[in-house]
């Protein structure tokens, strides 16, 4: 879990939801790339990011996608968020005794435009939370300061700002992330996205 | 590692840092970073890695902080005694081989890699390396650190002898930002001290003011 290093955070808002991760790509102490984020798009509504060995992460999304492509076939239509997570929780457990080395973070918009924000360990355990999920090598300390700077009902613009803080206050700490941000804002707007300028150490 | 060793506050073997000490025409510039890491938390970024131990002497600390601060404890202990008994200022060759004799003989115990520079009046600016398990040597330019790597090629192609104080200081400080950019272990600011006749200048270099030298492919 800790030879890629990264951070991902996604938060709730109201009728909104925002998801960021760091941009690293390490081997250990050495840091290879910088523009490898740990999102992924799922469709209008939804991000799936993951935390870990990041051979893992690239093999899980595209096995997701590969799922998602056949459920959309098979059921004509988008998967809810929902859906999504316990098709996932269900894989991961499959690999029981020789797991994905990931932690997954589904944050998705349902119809009635209310956040789903849910985050899984490498067996699949889901854990669902209404306000924030955290992953990563600074997930400790992400945790303490989302519980600082969350607050209910915040708007696009104001959960941008949060996320943002915290996930560089998060990596700022780690050695293993950082070397830049990025941040995806869903509303019923649309999906947004931001890069984050941080500092590269 | 084993487990009946000192406990150490860096799990990278590598030793998590970067430090570096380069003569000059006149005295030398020493540089490091200022993150100290446990494990992958970063436990101080604002740590200072070169300690005096002497007026004109200066030591660059790698490796176990519990262990190189009390190695250099020690060591200011002998030079402050050794200096009453020669009635002088302490030379830079005593302080880095009592530092090898220290590290050479605790061998087992020890994980620390040092680079002891300064200015003394018979030799001049002096840079020596004294690194896991000790020895002395003595080098125009030293890296040390697992950050240490990354930089040897652009340290090899820029270094050039007899530099003037504000060359080497750049080139010092910008070897060391490139270090940061690359190393997990190395980061925050750049500490610079700079010891020539004149006396010690020590400075700070913050992450926003550091050369962006990457910027020819990286916004």
């Amino acid at each position: 879990m800790e030879y890629n290093g990264g951070c991902v955070i996604a938060m709730g808002g109201k009728n909104c939801l925002a998801v960021a991760s760091d941009l690293r790509f390490g081997l250990e102490n050495f840091t290879q790339g910088l523009n490898t984020p740990k999102m992924f798009r799922i469709n209008q509504k939804m991000f799936i990011a993951m935390t870990g060995l990041l051979g893992d992460i690239a093999t899980l999304k595209q096995v997701i996608e590969y799922k998602l492509s056949l459920y959309s076939t098979k059921e004509s239509k988008t998967i809810r968020p929902l859906i999504l997570v316990t098709m996932l929780s269900l894989f991961l457990y499959q690999n029981r005794f020789s797991p994905f080395v990931v932690e997954t973070i589904v944050a998705g918009l349902n119809e009635n435009e209310k956040p789903l924000i849910c985050t899984m360990d490498v067996l699949g355990a889901t854990s669902f939370s209404s306000k924030f999920v955290v992953s990563g090598t600074c997930s400790e300390s992400l945790y303490g300061i989302c519980e600082n700077y969350w607050k209910p009902g915040m708007e696009p613009e104001e959960l941008f700002k949060t996320i943002s803080n915290c996930l560089i206050l998060g990596s700022n700490r780690d050695c293993l992330s950082g070397w830049g941000g990025m941040v995806h804002i869903i509303s019923t707007n649309g999906v947004e996205t931001k890069s984050l300028k941080t500092r590269m150490d | 590692m084993n487990n009946w060793g000192p406990s150490t506050d860096v799990q990278d073997p590598a030793l998590g840092t970067t430090i570096m000490a380069v003569e000059y025409d006149g005295g030398v510039v020493m540089g490091a970073d200022s993150r100290t890491s446990t494990g992958s938390y970063v436990a101080n970024r604002v740590s200072d890695k070169i300690t005096s131990v002497a007026d004109k002497i200066f030591v660059c600390r790698s490796g176990s902080a519990a262990d190189t601060q009390a190695v250099v404890d020690m060591i200011r202990l002998y030079l402050q005694m050794h200096s009453l008994e020669i009635n002088k200022q302490p030379e830079v060759p005593t302080a880095a081989n009592l530092l090898n004799q220290v590290c050479y003989s605790n061998k087992d115990y020890l994980m620390a890699g040092m680079i002891c520079a300064g200015w003394d009046e018979r030799n001049g600016g002096k840079v020596f390396s004294v690194p896991l398990g000790g020895g002395i040597f003595p080098h125009p330019f030293v890296l040390g650190g697992s950050g240490s790597g990354y930089i040897y090629g652009y340290v090899d192609s820029n270094y050039r002898k007899g530099m003037s104080k504000q060359e080497c200081e750049t080139f010092v400080q910008n070897a060391v930002s490139l270090a940061m950019w690359r190393d997990g272990s190395s980061g925050g600011v750049v500490r610079l001290v700079t010891i020539s006749k004149d006396g010690v200048e020590k400075q700070m270099i913050s992450g926003d003011k550091l050369p962006h030298l990457a910027k020819g492919w990286c916004p």
